[in-house]
C-alpha cells in the first residue's frame, strides 16, 4: 500500500505543505480560537477528498485495479491519508501551541491538548461519515452531501446537548472517560465506514453510479 | 507449465445497453493476440474482466495457470504488465515519482529497468503527467508495465493516436517481448494494420461477441478478394461469400478460396479488407 500513499502525498504535495502552514499560523494567533484548529483540521480532510478527486479525473482506479492490490487496500490508503494529516496537522497546532506557551506563559497546554484530542477523534468520525459519501456520489456530489449531513449531525448534536442539560442531576463523565467511549465510538464507525466504502467503491468500479 | 497465458470461457459481462456475450479466448506462451473490434466492441471490458478489475455474470478466466478469482491472483498480478488506453496517471506526477509510486506497489520492480526504458524512449523524468504527448504518455504507460519483469502484457489501445514512427517502436518493444520464453502479449486494437503486423493470432470481437479467432495466417490464406459481376457471385455457394460491397459494375466480395472455381481470379485479402467485410456482413444481418 506504500505506493498509493506514496501517489496520493504527491498529489497532495502543494495543498499539504498549505495546509501545515495555516495549522501553524492558526496556532500562533490566539484569537481565533477553536476556529483556527477545527479550519486546520478540515483542510486535513480535504486532502483525501481532493485524492479522489484527481483519481476520478485521470481514472486512476482503472488503472490501479490492474495493479496487485486489493479494493480495500486501494480505499483504506484514503483513510490512513486522512489520519495522516490529520495527525500531521495537530502535531503542528500543538507546537504552535507551545511555542506561544514560551512567549506567553498564560496559555493552558492542558486544556489545548484536550481540545485537540476532541478535535482528532471529531476528524475520526468526519472522515468515516465523509469516504462513504464521496465514493458512494464521486467527488463533487458527495462534498454536498457531506456538508448537508454534518450540518443535520451538528443540529441534532445541539439539540440533544440541550436536552441533557434540562434533565437535572446527572451524572458526571471524567475527561478520560468520555475520550476512551468517544475514541471506542469513533473505532466501531470507522469499521462500518470502510466496509460501506469498498462496498461502493466496488459497485462504482462497475458503473452502478455511471 | 500450461500451454496459455490466457484461457477465457463463457465469459459475460451484462450492462444495460452492452454485453459480452460468452467469450472463449485462448492466448497461447509466445504469442500475440490482436484483440480487434469497433469503439465499444468489448475490447476493454474484456481486458479489466482478465485482471478481475470488473464483476462479471459468467464464465471463467485463467491467466498465466491461475483462475483470476482466486486469492493467489493477487501474487499473480504481479506478472502482468497493463497498459490502458488513455492517461491514468495524476497529471502532476512526474516519471520520476510514478517509478518510486510503483517501486512501492509490486514487489519485483525493477528500477534499473524502469530507468532504461525511460532512457530508451528519451522521456524526461522530472516532467509533470499533464505536459506530456499522448506518444510520451503511451511510452510512460509501457515502460512501466514492462519495468517489474511480467510474462504477460496486456496493451489496450496502446498504439492508438501515434505517429508511425512511435509506433514502430513500440510494435517492435512487443514482438520482442512475446518472443521471449513463457511471454505472452494481448494487443487490442482498431489500427488493423498494427495488429496485422506483429500479430500471430487474431480474435475479432463486434458488439460483444466473438466474431472470429484465429490463426493471422491461416485467415490471410483462407479469405481472398473477388472481383466478378452478380451473376457470378450467385453461382458461388452462400457460405463461401462473408460480405460484399455492390456496385454499378460489378461487385466485390469477401470469400473463401477454398470454394472458389479456378475460373474466378481471388485477390489476397489484407487483414483489414477482412475485418470491415466481416463488419459490414455483421451489420447486414
Amino acid at each position: 500500500m506504500s505506493g498509493l500513499l506514496r501517489k496520493d502525498l504527491y498529489v497532495a504535495d502543494k495543498s499539504g505543505r498549505l495546509l501545515l502552514v495555516l495549522a501553524l499560523a492558526f496556532s500562533m494567533v490566539p484569537s481565533l480560537g477553536t476556529f483556527g484548529s477545527t479550519y486546520a483540521m478540515m483542510l486535513a480532510f480535504m486532502m483525501p477528498m481532493n485524492s479522489i478527486a484527481y483519481d476520478e479525473r485521470c481514472k486512476w482506479d482503472r488503472y490501479a485495479a490492474m495493479l496487485p492490490y486489493r479494493p480495500g487496500q486501494i480505499v483504506w490508503s484514503k483513510y490512513v491519508l486522512s489520519y495522516l494529516f490529520t495527525a500531521l496537522a495537530e502535531g503542528i497546532l500543538i507546537l504552535g501551541t507551545v511555542i506561544r506557551n514560551y512567549f506567553q506563559a498564560s496559555v493552558d497546554l492542558s486544556e489545548e491538548l484536550q481540545m485537540g484530542l476532541l478535535l482528532v477523534t471529531a476528524m475520526l468520525f468526519i472522515t468515516a461519515l465523509g469516504l462513504p459519501a464521496i465514493y458512494r456520489f464521486g467527488s463533487e456530489k458527495g462534498r454536498l452531501v457531506l456538508i448537508l449531513v454534518m450540518g443535520a449531525g451538528i443540529g441534532v448534536a445541539f439539540a440533544v446537548t440541550n436536552l441533557l442539560e434540562e434533565i437535572p442531576d446527572q451524572p458526571k463523565m471524567s475527561f478520560p472517560v468520555l475520550m476512551l467511549a468517544a475514541a471506542a465510538a469513533a473505532v466501531a464507525a470507522t469499521f462500518s465506514s470502510f466496509r460501506l466504502s469498498v462496498y461502493f467503491y466496488q459497485r462504482r468500479q462497475n458503473g452502478a453510479y455511471d | 507449465m500450461e500451454s496459455n497465458a490466457i484461457e477465457i470461457r463463457g465469459l459475460t459481462k451484462r450492462y444495460k445497453d452492452f454485453t459480452l456475450d460468452h467469450l472463449d479466448l485462448d492466448l497461447p506462451y509466445g504469442c500475440v493476440l490482436g484483440l480487434v473490434g469497433e469503439n465499444g466492441a468489448g475490447k476493454s471490458t474484456t481486458i479489466r474482466l482478465i485482471m478481475d478489475a470488473l464483476e462479471r455474470d459468467g464464465g471463467t478466466v485463467s491467466v498465466l495457470g491461475t483462475d483470476n478469482r482466486s486469492r493467489e491472483f493477487l501474487d499473480r498480478k504481479e506478472d502482468v504488465g497493463v497498459v490502458l488506453d488513455g492517461t491514468f496517471v495524476p497529471e502532476v506526477i512526474s516519471a520520476r515519482q510514478l517509478g518510486k509510486v510503483l517501486a512501492g506497489t509490486f514487489k519485483n520492480w525493477d528500477q534499473a529497468v524502469y530507468d532504461g526504458w525511460i532512457s530508451r524512449f528519451e522521456l524526461p523524468l522530472d516532467k509533470k503527467f499533464k505536459d506530456y504527448s499522448r506518444g510520451m504518455a503511451m511510452k510512460l504507460g509501457i515502460a512501466a508495465a514492462l519495468s517489474h519483469h511480467p510474462r504477460l502484457l496486456l496493451l489496450d489501445e496502446a498504439t492508438g493516436g501515434l505517429d508511425p514512427m512511435v509506433r514502430e517502436e513500440l510494435l517492435e518493444t512487443f514482438a520482442d517481448f512475446a518472443a521471449q520464453d513463457g511471454h505472452a502479449v494481448l494487443l487490442s486494437s482498431h489500427i488493423v494494420s498494427d495488429l496485422e503486423r506483429i500479430c500471430d493470432y487474431i480474435a475479432f470481437l463486434h458488439k460483444g461477441k466473438l466474431v472470429l479467432c484465429e490463426e493471422k495466417d491461416v485467415l490471410l490464406d483462407r479469405y481472398g478478394i473477388l472481383k466478378c459481376t452478380k451473376e457470378q457471385l450467385g453461382n458461388i455457394p452462400a457460405e463461401a461469400v462473408h460480405g460484399k460491397r455492390v456496385g454499378a459494375y460489378g461487385v466485390e466480395a469477401l470469400v473463401e478460396r477454398a470454394f472458389m472455381p479456378r475460373d474466378l481470379v481471388v485477390d489476397r485479402a489484407n487483414l483489414e479488407d477482412i475485418i470491415l467485410y466481416m463488419v459490414k456482413e455483421e451489420k447486414e444481418k
